[in-house]
């Protein structure tokens, strides 16, 4: 590639845009992430220290433990499959579960997020949203269940 | 039980605010690669090789574009280039359903992976695992998420909607013919 001249060539100047447009692209997209992420984050850390959270915590042990987590984890899961990834990641971030429990979490939670949002626009896209949705659901509970047979993180 | 608001403040603060750090450091190296990649039309370029791998899965030339892009950038921000495929109408009823379905379970594959290995998450799970389950069920499960002609497609590309037609069609009949109620979509 030849040194860049003093003013630069049209395709070296549509890198360089390519590459501004991208960091812009993506402070304007961790803007739009903060705008759920932070506030998840306060609340879940406002809950964590109430007295609702062992409520929940106690309510939710039966479920969550059918794929080795605590009951807390109820919390980021729900967040994840009704709001979106960014919110999940707030409340995971916040509560401080252990590596493995995280490595589980996470696992559920990439393949089944956002789901109201995304059952639209795979419907849109022409696919069949609807059962996409409800395999996604069961995929990440049998993924949960088999998490419990691997020794995931420490 | 009384709380400390002055200590819960500090930590859903400082908290967030570490957490956001965190989120920049991948997101924006994440978007300017991304958009290098589309500068140099590297996915276009992919889709060719990608793409004789792919016929054997069933999924022919106007699915590996969408694919290659869901896969990487995601639904939402590759929302786009998913649109569009449901307004051109050119994929066959059965990719529709195999395109939707992989997805639908895998997509955003370095943005999702890399943003929850910052709470502490494994890579070497997340990654492997999403992907072997996507595959596995998207194997499985596909004719059963495959539009009917109505909804989708229309058999532009012949032989797979043609095949997914004709054997929704022995099901229907199986299941009693007009009849049944489903069969009308069909």
């Amino acid at each position: 590639m030849p040194a860049l001249p003093a003013s630069p060539s049209p395709p070296a100047q549509a890198w360089r845009q390519a590459l501004l447009g991208g960091a812009w692209n993506g402070l304007r997209t961790t803007w739009e992430l903060a705008q759920v992420m932070v506030p998840v984050y306060v609340g879940v850390t406002v809950l964590k220290h109430s007295a609702l959270m062992p409520w929940i915590s106690r309510g939710m042990r039966p479920a969550m433990g059918l794929f080795g987590l605590p009951g807390d984890a109820a919390v980021p899961l729900v967040a994840g499959l009704f709001i979106n990834f960014y919110a999940a990641l707030g409340a995971v971030a916040s509560l401080g579960l252990r590596p493995r429990e995280v490595t589980v979490l996470g696992l559920m939670l990439v393949i089944c997020h956002s789901l109201p949002m995304e059952w639209v626009i795979l419907s849109k896209m022409g696919a069949r949203g609807g059962r996409i949705t409800l395999i996604r659901v069961g995929v990440a509970a049998v993924a949960g269940v088999l998490a419990r047979f691997f020794p995931l993180g420490q | 039980m009384t709380m400390d608001w002055a200590a819960i403040a500090r930590e859903a603060g400082g908290g967030s605010a570490v957490l956001l750090w965190q989120v920049v450091r991948i997101v924006v190296p994440l978007m300017v690669l991304m958009a290098l990649l589309e500068q140099g039309r590297v996915f276009e370029r992919l889709s060719g090789r990608v793409g004789t791998g792919l016929r054997r899965l069933g999924l022919g030339e106007h699915a590996v574009l969408p694919l290659l892009v869901g896969a990487l950038w995601g639904v939402t921000y590759g929302a786009g280039a998913l649109l569009q495929v449901g307004r051109e109408k050119r994929l066959a009823a059965a990719e529709l359903g195999i395109l939707g379905l992989f997805l639908g379970l895998s997509h955003a594959l370095v943005e999702d992976t890399a943003l929850f290995a910052i709470p502490g998450a494994s890579l070497w799970w997340l990654l492997p695992g999403r992907l072997g389950l996507t595959v596995v069920f998207t194997a499985l499960c596909w004719r059963w998420v495959t539009p009917g002609p109505r909804n989708g497609g229309a058999g532009a590309n012949g032989r797979p909607a043609d095949t997914v037609a004709s054997t929704l069609g022995d099901l229907c009949n199986k299941a009693g013919g007009d009849a049944h109620p489903r069969c009308s979509n069909y």
